[in-house]
């Protein structure tokens, strides 16, 4: 597992070798509208001096670089970006989660309202330029060939002569009227018009593209469209040229319009649609209040959240979200702490608890004191850590890398190669205009930004889905490798089990005069003063039943056997057989009870009072109330389960028996668990490890996927891939069916962005004319390619209501 | 094939081929040009 860049962000690495000055910046960038963009700016990045790594992520507008800084500046690593034609700045210090996120929320909304204005002008532009060439192109082929059926040579327009114009001609007749020159006139002022303003973006990125040797989608736009108004520029100013050849002076002013219209469309649904894959992280920055009720003195104050500090007490009523993380000093409610955990049941809280920020109290008001704060929070760390994930790659994407890598020069060179056969096919006197329309439509239809968005996206929305669940997933790599997980091992203390010792069985010896109360209360007042978690779960039990203790009298611990004392007058000893053996009290009455209850995998402790056997208490750590359930979802995920534990084969078995466990290891140390792991990897299988993140820290890193079991106050999870919020193994089985759905997507994705541009480039290209007589208008081409962005974006978005829990 | 049909054809042909050197080959001789330049 690699390890945790985060942890040497902006400090100074000491290593085994000398002193390295090594730092690590996430510097926003905007502009970037594809695979190609963000590849080429970080291409520069790595190819800058000082830059040990760099990786630009789309989806989150933003390049993390890791650098030495005794080569480099942050400022010159802006530089550099800005040089490639995208926009970046320097992210201010010390902002927290939620302050990049609101940044980058703010960021996406100006520019989806940016391109819904431009989009919007562009298409009216397009509409009235349409209404205008129908008229120009009438006069134009009157000029050319004495007669107005000679339509043009573009097939949406001549579909649009032959059903539009006549109407047109009706509802219109004054248009017809006005001198074609000066409607040209128009159409050329409004083209430049709509080049310049909201197309702009389109050639100064792909000047800037071209001027690094690179290409990507606004290189198509730029050249297609750039051709397209050439052309007509050269038919509005010279039409002689083309009429003394017979051949009409076709102007596809109309068609620039439409396609910068088009594409801007596309992006916009592309930029909305982003918007909404990111809609569980939004969701969760929002969970963060805004100001927080302190007591300053004896007084109330409300206060911004930010300027509470480290140790103010706060209120918080029924109903309110608690403001920031800490320990409750009085008082007792219930929480709702689904929106972190997944939980559904609200989570009883009182004294010496601890709260996170951001979850809702529901029953009733307490005090508690502030503990963790700003960037510490609970809440800003899984809302960092769900940045981060979204952030990073899957191996699949590698594949779309390479392709877009090569794709733009490719499609340049194609649709150079369309004019060239086109022009020497084509029988007809005027090959120039039916080979640069099929030219043109290749350059518009072929499409890299479906490509580059069909796994950003889905990990994106995956990785929101999780989130909603309680799963948090640390990135595109460990849900690729979580689809390949064949082997389930699971640690049992606190992973199957609660991981806390409880009492099970009292059973008390026949014809004893003590009721269970009284004996349960005699027992629980001698282990008050031990320290054994045997002993400690004896005196829970009494205080959940609500029975008042005293004091115990000459108590003794006796090692590996029980405790001794006096209670109210009477003898005391508790524990295993030999305790009784010492004491010359016979067992043989309960002997056989015990036995049946160690079978179960519990531990029996016998209670002899005054010299004689009264009873038995028995104790277990028991199974979690979701385990059996969680391990009937991995067997029907055909996923084979294994459980490791340091305890001894016979608890181990029962315990495993209980859950419906398939195999069962017992008596491993820690070392022995990565052991065990590697033994199953070495098999060929494909193993997640399952445990509580601290003493299977080892075993999680050396498993292909660690899972870490959280509480959700407990988010240090760093060596494991995938964090499960609530302390319940049905995450496990929820995540690997996420991570096979969202591989599911990721793969549909691809193929529909690969297929649409294998298909979409011929037909463009006309090789459906021979036989169907088929030729695609630019327009139209400009049309499928905006749609097959939001088609991919669309498919990822599908995840959300993907059933998994 | 005409004269046109002629000069379109050794055209497209050199012009594909510039693309190819442009994007592909030169971007690669590019970098270290640069790396040089800046130290």
């Amino acid at each position: 597992m690699a390890m945790n860049v985060a942890e040497a962000s902006g400090r100074e690495i000491q290593d085994a070798v000398g002193v390295v000055s090594s730092g690590k910046v996430t510097i926003p960038v905007s502009g970037m509208t594809c695979a190609a963009c963000s590849s080429r700016v970080q291409r520069a990045l790595e190819k800058t001096p000082g830059v040990s790594s760099a990786s630009v992520n789309l989806m989150l507008e933003n390049a993390v670089v890791q650098y030495d800084a005794t080569a480099i500046t942050p400022e010159r690593l802006v530089e550099r970006i800005r040089e490639t034609g995208y926009d970046a700045e320097l992210p201010s210090a010390e902002r927290t989660a939620f302050e990049e996120q609101e940044t980058q929320d703010r960021a996406q909304e100006t520019e989806f309202r940016a391109l819904r204005l431009k989009a919007i002008v562009s298409l009216i532009a397009a509409a009235i330029g349409m209404i205008i060439s129908m008229p120009v192109m009438s006069a134009l082929a009157m000029a050319a060939h004495g007669d107005h059926a000679s339509g043009p040579a573009d097939p949406f327009m001549r579909w649009s002569m032959e059903v539009i114009d006549p109407v047109l001609a009706r509802v219109f007749p004054w248009l017809y009227s006005v001198d074609h020159r000066v409607l040209l006139g128009v159409l050329l002022v409004t083209t430049v018009g709509v080049m310049a303003w909201a197309g702009r973006h389109f050639y100064t990125r792909a000047w800037s593209a071209f001027r690094h040797h690179s290409a990507d989608m606004n290189t198509l736009v730029a050249v297609g469209t750039g051709a397209a108004f050439l052309f007509s520029l050269i038919a509005t100013f010279f039409p002689g040229f083309f009429i003394a050849r017979g051949v009409t002076p076709d102007v596809y002013y109309e068609a620039v319009l439409f396609i910068i219209g088009l594409i801007l469309v596309g992006n916009m649904f592309e930029a909305r649609a982003k918007r909404q894959t990111s809609a569980a992280l939004r969701s969760l920055a929002n969970l963060q209040p805004k100001t927080a009720r302190v007591l300053r003195g004896d007084a109330e104050v409300e206060v911004p959240v930010e300027e509470v500090v480290h140790g103010d007490v706060i209120l918080v009523r029924p109903g309110e979200r608690i403001p920031v993380d800490g320990e409750v000093v009085s008082g007792a409610s219930a929480v709702d702490e689904s929106m972190l955990t997944g939980e559904s049941l609200p989570v009883e809280k009182s004294m010496g608890d601890s709260v996170i920020g951001g979850t809702i109290n529901r029953t009733g008001a307490f005090r508690f004191r502030a503990t963790t704060l700003g960037a510490d929070s609970v809440l800003s760390q899984i809302v960092k850590l769900m940045r981060d994930a979204q952030g990073s790659r899957a191996p699949i994407q590698r594949l779309a890398d390479r392709v877009t890598g090569v794709f733009v020069p490719v499609v340049l060179s194609l649709a150079v190669l369309t004019f060239v056969v086109w022009y020497i096919a084509v029988d007809n006197t005027a090959p120039l205009i039916p080979a640069f329309a099929a030219a043109v439509a290749v350059l518009i239809i072929a499409c890299p930004c479906a490509m580059g968005l069909a796994v950003p996206t889905a990990v994106m929305v995956s990785t929101g889905k999780g989130a909603q669940l309680g799963v948090l997933i640390k990135g595109g790599e460990a849900l690729q490798r979580a689809r390949d997980v064949n082997v389930v091992v699971l640690d049992k203390t606190g992973t199957v089990t609660e991981g806390r010792p409880a009492v099970t069985d009292v059973v008390l010896a026949q014809n004893t005069s003590w009721s269970e109360q009284e004996f349960l209360r005699i027992a629980a007042s001698l282990e008050a003063s031990s320290e054994h978690p045997l002993a400690d779960a004896i005196v829970r039990s009494a205080n959940d039943r609500g029975i008042a203790l005293t004091a115990a009298e000459g108590f003794a611990s006796v090692t590996g056997q029980g405790a001794t004392g006096v209670v109210d007058g009477h003898a005391l000893a508790i524990g295993n057989p030999k305790l009784m053996a010492e004491w010359a009290i016979p067992i043989t009455p309960l002997q056989q009870t015990a036995e049946q209850l160690a079978e179960k995998g519990r531990t029996p402790m016998y209670v002899a009072i005054d010299g004689a056997l009264v009873g038995l208490i028995a104790v277990a750590d028991p199974i979690k109330q979701t385990s059996r359930d969680a391990i009937r979802r991995l067997h029907k995920l055909g996923l084979q389960v294994v459980m490791l534990t340091g305890d001894n084969r016979r608890t181990a078995e029962a315990v495993a028996r209980e859950a419906g466990i398939d195999q069962v290891v017992a008596d491993v140390l820690p070392e022995g668990k990565v052991a065990e792991v590697k033994r199953l990897q070495d098999a060929g299988r494909v193993v997640a490890m399952v445990g509580d993140g601290i003493n299977d820290a080892p075993a999680l890193a050396q498993a292909d996927v660690g899972i870490a079991i959280g509480t959700g106050t407990d988010i240090a999870m760093e060596a494991s891939d995938i964090t499960l919020m609530r302390g319940d193994l049905n995450g496990v089985a929820s995540a690997i069916k996420l991570s096979r759905r969202t591989m599911r997507t990721m793969k549909q994705n691809l193929f529909w962005a690969f297929i649409y541009n294998v298909a979409g480039i011929p037909v463009a290209a006309g090789a459906l004319f021979p036989a169907f007589g088929i030729l695609l208008s630019p327009i139209l081409a400009s049309a499928a390619m905006a749609f097959s962005s939001v088609s991919v974006v669309t498919n990822s978005l599908r995840l959300r209501s993907a059933r998994i829990g | 094939m005409n004269v046109s049909e002629w000069a379109v054809l050794l055209g497209g042909a050199a012009l594909i081929g510039w693309i190819n050197w442009y994007f592909f080959l030169a971007e690669r001789s590019a970098p270290s040009a640069e790396e040089s330049r800046e130290g």
